[in-house]
């Protein structure tokens, strides 16, 4: 990789996203990036990151330049990437213009705010050769990294339920664009893509899908979302014996000092987690210096997750513990039937979590052609769930989620160019049939998922 | 003077066994356990189960109608499988009986509404074995909740999960009305939810069998979710979820997440009472330790002064002491004096509502209205 000249990049949005995670992380690898631009379009003084004050040089380098024009920059034939990390209705936009001149592009989530306009990306990456990559961060958090570990290992067995919470207590407004009745406004879009990302790279395409996406403190816009509850339904298939559930939940009035991260319970085990990656306020409190500090990215013992499993496997004998107890509730719930071992509970220390890890592999993508450990097909199956959790809240009912190769690609409209959250890609709309498992199931391929 | 209700038990299973019969004859004042129809004893004991299990004399009877027409009797527990509730319930009743019937009481909505109506209609008292209303932690929720200590309750999670990899062989696991875990567990559940909120708007549920053992029709697992609009007592909305996993590897079980605009309220654990209770049968009772549970599993609090505060401070809560025995008591005073019955028949058959609702949901996939209903 050091044969490698780094990648010349040019940063637009300022805002948390640019300025509390791509800034740090770009400086942290001087040998793999370059920060030659900053763009802030927007002109509001309370932005951070404005280019008049004198610790701009100290947050971003001192060879790196502030402009307000993108346009200028997607002309540099010198600027290689585009880090784009702006309010997410004006995603699409940026990133189609850095494609169409040719650039690669980092692409913040959520990466658009409709399924079609992310295939659109994905095409146009594709005509122009060059990567479009999604910074799904989270896949490097620590718990997540952790849970993985778990999967992967079988430590857990086969996955009957798998609950994923992004829990705080919030009782006010901040003010923030987000809050808005706009396209990707709302807790739903700013939480929803991390969870649902990270349970598609585990479980991969679910069958169907139902969304409670709604506003439960009633204050400001009671059109945008506050909170959710998303559940994934996953059927029973050759490969996985039991059905799956997955829940995924951001809840804003959770008043818990450690929030409840995961539950999840497998054949073999369950495992509980709460707590929160520490890598995104070492970050804030930090900057690039957080690189260097010893615990970085570790999380303290306090938090680390729990894993309960049977000592020795359970008989598959009928006998029980109480006697003739025929179809008792209660040996049906202080047991834990089974006639042999008891569970035992054992901490796991996390992981590491590496955020830079990341940024490496995207250097790796671009200069090597090293395989992205973050499928842009992902980001797409991403984007179709968002949308069919928003119609299934819409609606009241369970969607079913159409097979891989059923979603064509629709030509931009100007539905798409003003980034609308309709789901344009309705399944009822193209009058698709239920996903049938027999169908050769290109998801496969679509994600790294675990066995 | 003491005038105890004179009382047949139908069926000797589990819920009689380990149920009714102990707690009928640790309230001698109250109660006479006078009869208990079995229609097939054990060879080895002719005098019946419940008379050898529990050395009592009791007359056994083999068919349901001479308990029914012998004058004697005033109350009759139906204690048997769910599918026939209804029918023993509405013979009972048409006999002019009182009634105490097991959960669920019916299998459907209007068959609960039917027997209200008859009760009414005759003036007897048909009372809902809704037991789980005095389990320790239900009461020691309850008093969290009076006191407003969590604020505005905007999530309710309540499980009851298990780990059972192999099936029992009883008649709850045959597809039959009825059957599954909806009915079996989901009625606690859903009981407790309502006894706390009251009706819903509305209904989401999954209904499945997860294991993929024994009949495929017969539920393993649910998750019901009870949504509640904004109210004059809440500015927030309300989602009760209610949720019952069979293989889940855990000990002690979580029972309770509750969120309020105040605080959080976690609880583990399981109530001890029938364990206590098919351990030491009518011993069980009126020792200091019945009903106790372990400080391991007390409940945790994290509150805040008031609303608005951020940092919340921690703390354990004494669990209440369960007390099955005060169903019973309210029974026999709503029997002998008109007493105010603590579980109404109108809520059991909100019950069965839900039930039925929630039924409907999962097979149709979509979220279902709460009709307002009379009864």
């Amino acid at each position: 990789m050091t044969s490698h000249q780094p990648i010349r990049t040019a940063l637009i949005g300022l805002g948390i996203a640019g300025s509390g995670f791509h800034t740090p992380l770009i400086l942290s690898l001087p040998e793999l990036f370059v920060l030659c631009f900053v763009v802030d379009v927007d002109t509001s003084p309370h932005r951070p990151g404005s280019a008049n004050d004198a610790s701009f040089a100290a947050k971003f380098g001192a060879n790196t330049k502030f402009t307000s024009n993108y346009n200028s920059v997607l002309a540099d034939q010198g600027i290689e990437l585009i880090v784009i990390a702006t309010p997410t209705n004006t995603h699409f936009e940026f990133a189609k213009a850095a494609l169409g001149a040719g650039k690669h592009v980092l692409l913040d989530k959520p990466v658009t705010t409709t399924h079609n306009e992310a295939k659109i990306l994905g095409q146009l990456a594709e005509e122009r050769g060059r990567i479009i990559y999604a910074f799904q961060n989270r896949r490097w958090d620590s718990d997540f990294l952790t849970v993985q570990r778990l999967i992967r290992e079988g430590i857990l067995g086969d996955i009957t339920d798998f609950e994923s919470h992004y829990d705080r207590y919030r009782d006010y407004l901040k003010g923030t664009w987000k809050e808005q009745a706009v396209p990707g406004g709302g807790q739903f879009y700013s939480l929803g893509p991390h969870l649902i990302d990270q349970a598609l790279h585990c479980f991969g395409r679910p069958t169907s899908v139902t969304g409670f996406i709604q506003n439960i403190r009633g204050t400001g816009d009671l059109s945008v979302d506050d909170d959710f509850t998303v559940i994934l339904h996953y059927a029973r298939t050759d490969k996985r014996p039991t059905v799956l559930t997955a829940i995924l939940r951001g809840h804003l009035l959770s008043l818990r000092k450690n929030q409840l991260r995961y539950s999840i319970r497998g054949s073999h085990g369950t495992f509980s987690k709460y707590g929160i990656d520490p890598q995104e306020e070492q970050l804030k409190q930090h900057g690039a210096a957080a690189f260097a500090l010893s615990d970085f990215a570790i999380e303290s013992p306090d938090i680390w997750g729990t894993l309960e499993t049977i000592s020795t496997p359970p008989s598959s004998s009928a006998s029980s513990t109480s006697g003739d107890d025929n179809g008792s509730e209660s040996s049906a719930q202080t047991g834990n039937n089974h006639s042999s071992g008891s569970i035992v509970s054992i901490p796991i220390e996390s992981e590491r979590g590496r955020y830079q890890d990341l940024y490496m592999n995207l250097f790796a993508t671009i200069r090597t052609n090293a395989t992205p450990a973050i499928q842009w097909s992902e980001a797409e199956l991403t984007m179709l769930i968002t949308e069919l959790a928003i119609q299934s809240s819409k609606e009241g009912r369970t969607v079913q989620v159409p097979p891989a190769d059923a979603v064509p690609l629709l030509k931009e409209t100007s539905m798409d160019s003003s980034s609308t959250r309709k789901a344009t890609t309705s399944p009822r709309r193209l009058g698709w049939s239920l996903f049938r498992s027999s169908v050769h199931r290109k998801g496969d391929t679509e994600s790294t998922r675990m066995a | 003077m003491t005038n105890p209700i004179r009382t047949g038990v139908v069926g000797a299973g589990l819920a009689a066994t380990a149920f009714h019969v102990p707690l009928v004859l640790s309230l001698p004042e109250l109660f006479v356990l006078h009869s208990v129809v079995e229609r097939t004893p054990p060879a080895d004991r002719p005098q019946g189960t419940v008379a050898s299990k529990f050395e009592v004399s009791v007359n056994l009877v083999r068919k349901y109608e001479d308990l029914l027409s012998n004058p004697d009797i005033e109350l009759i527990i139906i204690a048997t499988p769910n599918a026939t509730h209804y029918n023993f319930a509405k013979a009972a009743l048409e006999a002019g009986k009182h009634v105490l019937v097991d959960k669920p009481v019916t299998t459907t909505y209007e068959e609960a509404k039917e027997l209200g109506e008859i009760a009414q209609r005759k003036h007897l008292v048909l009372y809902a074995f809704q037991n789980r209303r005095w389990d320790s932690d239900y009461l020691t929720l309850r008093k969290v909740l009076e006191k407003g200590t969590l604020g505005h309750i905007t999530d309710f999670v309540s499980h009851y999960d298990r780990y059972r990899n192999f099936l029992k062989g009883s008649w709850k696991e045959t597809a039959s009305p009825g059957t599954g875990l909806v009915y079996d567990l989901g009625t606690h559940l859903i009981d407790q939810a309502l006894h706390s909120f009251g009706r819903p708007s509305k209904v989401t549920a999954f209904i499945q069998n997860l294991r993929g053992i024994g009949d495929d029709s017969v539920d393993d697992n649910f998750t019901i979710i009870m949504h509640y609009p904004r109210s004059d007592t809440n500015p927030y909305l309300l989602t009760v979820t209610l949720r019952a996993h069979p293989l889940s590897q855990r000990t002690p079980q979580l029972r309770y997440t509750i969120r309020g605009s105040k605080g959080t309220f976690v609880k583990y654990g399981l109530d001890v009472q029938e364990e206590q209770m098919k351990e030491k049968g009518v011993q069980a009772f009126g020792k200091d330790w019945f009903g106790k549970e372990s400080d391991d599993i007390q409940a945790e609090l994290e509150v805040v002064e008031k609303e608005g505060d951020n940092e919340p401070i921690k703390s354990r809560i004494q669990s209440e002491r369960g007390a099955y025995q005060e169903l019973y008591k309210n029974l026999a005073g709503a029997i002998r004096n008109n007493s105010e019955m603590a579980v109404k028949w109108s809520q059991a058959a909100m019950v069965m509502l839900i039930v039925d609702l929630a039924v409907q949901s999962s097979k149709e996939g979509r979220t279902i209205d709460v009709p307002s209903v009379q009864y």
